[in-house]
């Protein structure tokens, strides 16, 4: 983690983000007050797992993927949400969702890392480092990673705090009071000490054994995520990256459980922000989706058209948006994917503009450079 | 044991070995220099690697293999004995790199190397982690005590760079393959030309423009590796295509370069090298990386006068160096990067009781894997970036366990082995006050002078 300002107040609600908000009291955009969550799912998410199109082509390209039909959650209007989204599912019927179907960015080439590194820069020729840090500079607000270190898409001139769950395990508060008075001497060392301690106060220690290797399990990230945002001073920004959606093989059973890890992530999300969910926006989505039928090994590889979730009280809900393709023949990208009907970058754009307020200048110039149109309507007005 | 071997063992070399620091204090600015002047450069085992060639002939087979089957499932089959390699390679190259830092007797030409091979740094994801080591072993180790220009040559035109910084993907618009493929819409990349003049040589404040970093990119056109076409001891190896290199001459920062082919990138790189802003980013690093985030103006003002007056002789740079004195007053300032942490702790008490667990997940758990670096930058060289909050809690659990599993190493031997006379009162106190000798081993683990360097 990274500390803005040599000051530091011992006593804060919450150290570890204090020491990054201390000197910037100027939350002016209102962001602390709408909290803004970027839910990234790296290895290529199969959205026509998560949202499931009930017509034929979806039968003839990948029986074999679709869970029991009576098990699927309907939502009426010719998609089904896969059954391990029980929550996201409530979330839809409050009007706290909504999905948008074969979203792609600009990249076509289906490499996971390079299509990450464009998903989570989107900028052009000159710029390099992440959107959703440009974002935080434009708006003076304070990120939050969830993670080792500072994922991509935050990475820039802003300085970003992030967290993870312990290495090994946690050791004494005696232990630590000893180091505190070792490091009586050593400023730096004495303030990252403090704050991090300072940060346990507020419970956001994890149980080891509940976390393998040091791997972030998704409920845990995300209610971690969600209890250092509703603290008060906590980060308007923040995001996470949940790994492992490679399903090239055995897909149906891998992504049962991955989506259920998922969706209770979420609800442990919504209970932890309590209030500030009404006003909460939470963007999730991955690198690409996947190919429209099922491989040899029951799985799927890397395609093109994925799927965005909308989640969050802020979300004009309870709908899917943008444009369907479908899954005929002949719609599909070059034969084998969900073709690329809604671009991500416009969807981003729309969330930043109704849900934080960004003016399209500081949009089109600063945040997303060579982007067109913004998607409209997503946001509650 | 004198104050001043212990700077010579601990700032400059990479942690005390046990006697190490007696050693250095008979004459420790002799002990530092014999590094460097000594005729017998260190020998690097190599037993169980492999070369740049090797790797790179190894991924090729598997490529070649996946593509001959179409079916995911036989796929998945023909490239498991690959991966099973790749694994057993990666973690042989990560353990040679770490036990030669912990067994070394020439500890300050390491770390040199070290500091060389992130300036030039080259990072792989999965199996290109291989090529990244091979290229610290033959591009950086051999030459890091000649002239930096001979450094910045072996290090740029080396296929791991090469391939890392996109330049085998660059084809001159208008060669020989540049106008036959074009409509392939496969042209320059400019990966390369602006990582060099950005990060290794004159940096943006030499006011270079677009239109340098473009020509420099033409220029670099046809720098590339050899392909399977060529005889097996050329396949794999750095390699000149003309047909791949756009013709003409080309102008950079106002110098004009005639059309000298493979020698054309080689002018320029020689002249970036010899560009004053080069000398005040090397001296610059190099100060920084010895004393402090900001270094002292004036130790990086003699540097960059001793590079300009010897052409860049690094060996001349190292003893500005070892004669700095701010380089042997200062009290330890820098945090250890977790590798430099994890080898002075190491060189104490052994490679293996470091690691409690996999040596992969103890380096990401850290968030310093070798060879991984996150950006052609390299691992940041500041200790602001190392010692956050997030990553102080994770030093301390680590050191926590490394005193669990080795409850039996003497806390106070380590103390007066590794540190010596840089030992503060707070922590000799705090070790004789600990209720066990795990919790001193903790205690001397985590002090600042130990975590400091």
């Amino acid at each position: 983690m990274f500390i803005a300002e040599p000051k530091f107040s011992r006593r804060t609600a919450l150290g570890l983000l204090a020491a990054a908000t201390v000197n910037q009291p100027s939350f002016a955009t209102g962001v602390a007050d709408k909290p803004f969550i970027f839910i990234l799912l790296r290895g290529g998410m199969d959205g026509l797992s998560a949202l499931i199109p009930q017509d034929k082509e979806t039968v003839d390209l990948r029986q074999k993927l679709i869970p029991e039909h009576s098990e699927l959650l309907d939502l009426k209007n010719g998609f089904s949400l896969h059954p391990s989204f029980k929550s996201v599912n409530n979330f839809y019927k409050a009007g706290d969702a909504s999905f948008i179907h074969a979203c792609s960015t600009s990249y076509r080439s289906r490499s996971h890392f390079d299509a990450q590194d464009f998903l989570e820069v989107l900028g052009s020729g000159q710029v390099h480092d992440g959107w959703l840090n440009r974002a935080l500079k434009a708006l003076g607000g304070n990120g939050l990673a969830l993670a080792r270190s500072i994922p991509l898409a935050l990475q820039g001139e802003t300085r970003v705090a992030n967290w993870s769950p312990p290495l090994f395990d946690e050791v004494s508060p005696d232990l630590l009071d000893r180091l505190s008075n070792l490091y009586v001497n050593d400023t730096e060392l004495t303030r990252s000490l403090e704050s991090a301690q300072d940060s346990k106060v507020e419970g956001m220690s994890i149980n080891r054994r509940s976390s393998r290797k040091f791997t972030l399990e998704y409920p845990i990230a995300l209610e971690a995520l969600g209890r250092i945002m509703s603290a008060k001073d906590g980060p308007g920004v923040g995001m996470v990256a949940l790994n492992g959606w490679d399903t090239h093989l055995n897909q149906l059973g891998q992504l049962g459980r991955k989506f259920q890890q998922l969706d209770a992530g979420l609800l442990a999300l919504r209970q932890q922000l309590g209030d500030k969910w009404d006003k909460t926006c939470i963007v999730v989505c991955s690198e690409f989706g996947r190919t429209a039928a099922i491989n040899g090994t029951r799985g799927t590889d890397h395609g093109t058209g994925g799927l965005m979730m909308l989640l969050g009280g802020a979300v004009a809900g309870g709908r899917i948006k943008g444009e369907w393709p479908g899954l005929k023949k002949k719609a599909l990208y070059e034969g084998r994917d969900l073709a690329p009907a809604n671009d991500v970058t416009a969807v981003l754009k729309g969330v930043l503009r109704d849900h934080l307020g960004f003016d399209r200048a500081t949009l089109d110039r600063s945040i997303f450079p060579n982007s067109s149109r913004a998607f409209d309507g997503l946001i509650q007005s | 044991m004198t104050l001043k071997g212990a700077i010579a063992v601990t700032r400059f070399g990479l942690g005390a070995r046990p006697g190490e620091i007696k050693l250095a204090s008979q004459n420790p600015k002799k002990w530092l220099r014999d590094q460097i002047y000594s005729n017998k450069p260190p020998v690097f085992p190599v037993k169980g690697l492999r070369t740049t060639q090797g790797y790179i002939a190894e991924k090729k087979s598997l490529m070649d293999a996946r593509k001959a089957e179409s079916d995911d499932a036989v796929r998945l089959m023909v490239s498991k004995p690959f991966n099973k390699r790749y694994i057993a390679s990666a973690q042989a190259e990560l353990a040679a790199r770490f036990n030669f830092g912990v067994e070394t007797s020439l500890p300050f030409h390491e770390r040199l190397t070290r500091f060389w091979s992130n300036h030039f740094s080259v990072s792989g994801r999965s199996r290109d982690i291989l090529t990244a080591a091979t290229h610290e072993r033959e591009a950086v180790r051999p030459f890091i005590s000649g002239k930096f220009k001979n450094l910045a040559l072996n290090a740029i035109l080396h296929p791991s760079m090469v391939f890392y910084l996109n330049n085998d993907k660059s084809i001159g618009p208008n060669s020989i393959v540049g106008l036959v493929v074009r409509h392939k819409q496969r042209g320059l990349n400019e990966n390369l030309a602006r990582e060099v003049m950005e990060l290794h040589t004159v940096t943006p404040k030499s006011g270079y423009t677009q239109s340098d970093v473009t020509d420099f990119a033409r220029a670099l056109t046809g720098w590339t590796i050899a392909p399977k076409r060529h005889p097996e001891d050329l396949r794999g190896m750095i390699f000149f295509n003309s047909r791949r290199h756009e013709p003409g001459s080309r102008k950079i920062m106002g110098k004009t370069y005639l059309p000298t082919g493979k020698l054309q990138a080689v002018a320029i790189i020689t002249d970036l090298c010899n560009h004053p802003e080069t000398a005040r980013n090397i001296s610059y690093k190099l100060a920084r990386h010895f004393t402090a985030d900001v270094p002292p103006p004036s130790l990086v003002e003699r540097l960059t006068k001793e590079f300009i007056k010897t052409d860049g002789d690094l060996k001349a740079l190292y003893a500005v160096l070892i004669e700095a004195p701010e380089l042997w007053n200062a009290p330890a300032q820098k945090i250890k990067t977790p590798n430099e942490l994890l080898t002075s702790a190491a060189r104490y008490m052994g490679s293996t009781k470091v690691f409690p667990t996999w040596p992969r997940d103890v380096y990401e758990g850290f968030g310093q894997t070798p060879f991984r670096a996150p950006t052609p930058e390299g691992w940041p060289d500041t200790s602001q970036a190392w010692i956050g909050p997030d990553a102080l809690m994770k030093r301390i659990e680590w050191s926590n366990k490394v005193a669990q599993r080795n409850s039996k190493v003497d806390a106070r031997a380590f103390l007066k082995s590794a540190l010596g006379n840089r030992v503060s009162k707070e922590t000799t106190q705090a070790i004789n006050q600990a209720e066990s000798n795990q919790q001193a081993l903790v205690m001397m683990l985590m002090s600042p002078e130990f975590q400091r360097r």
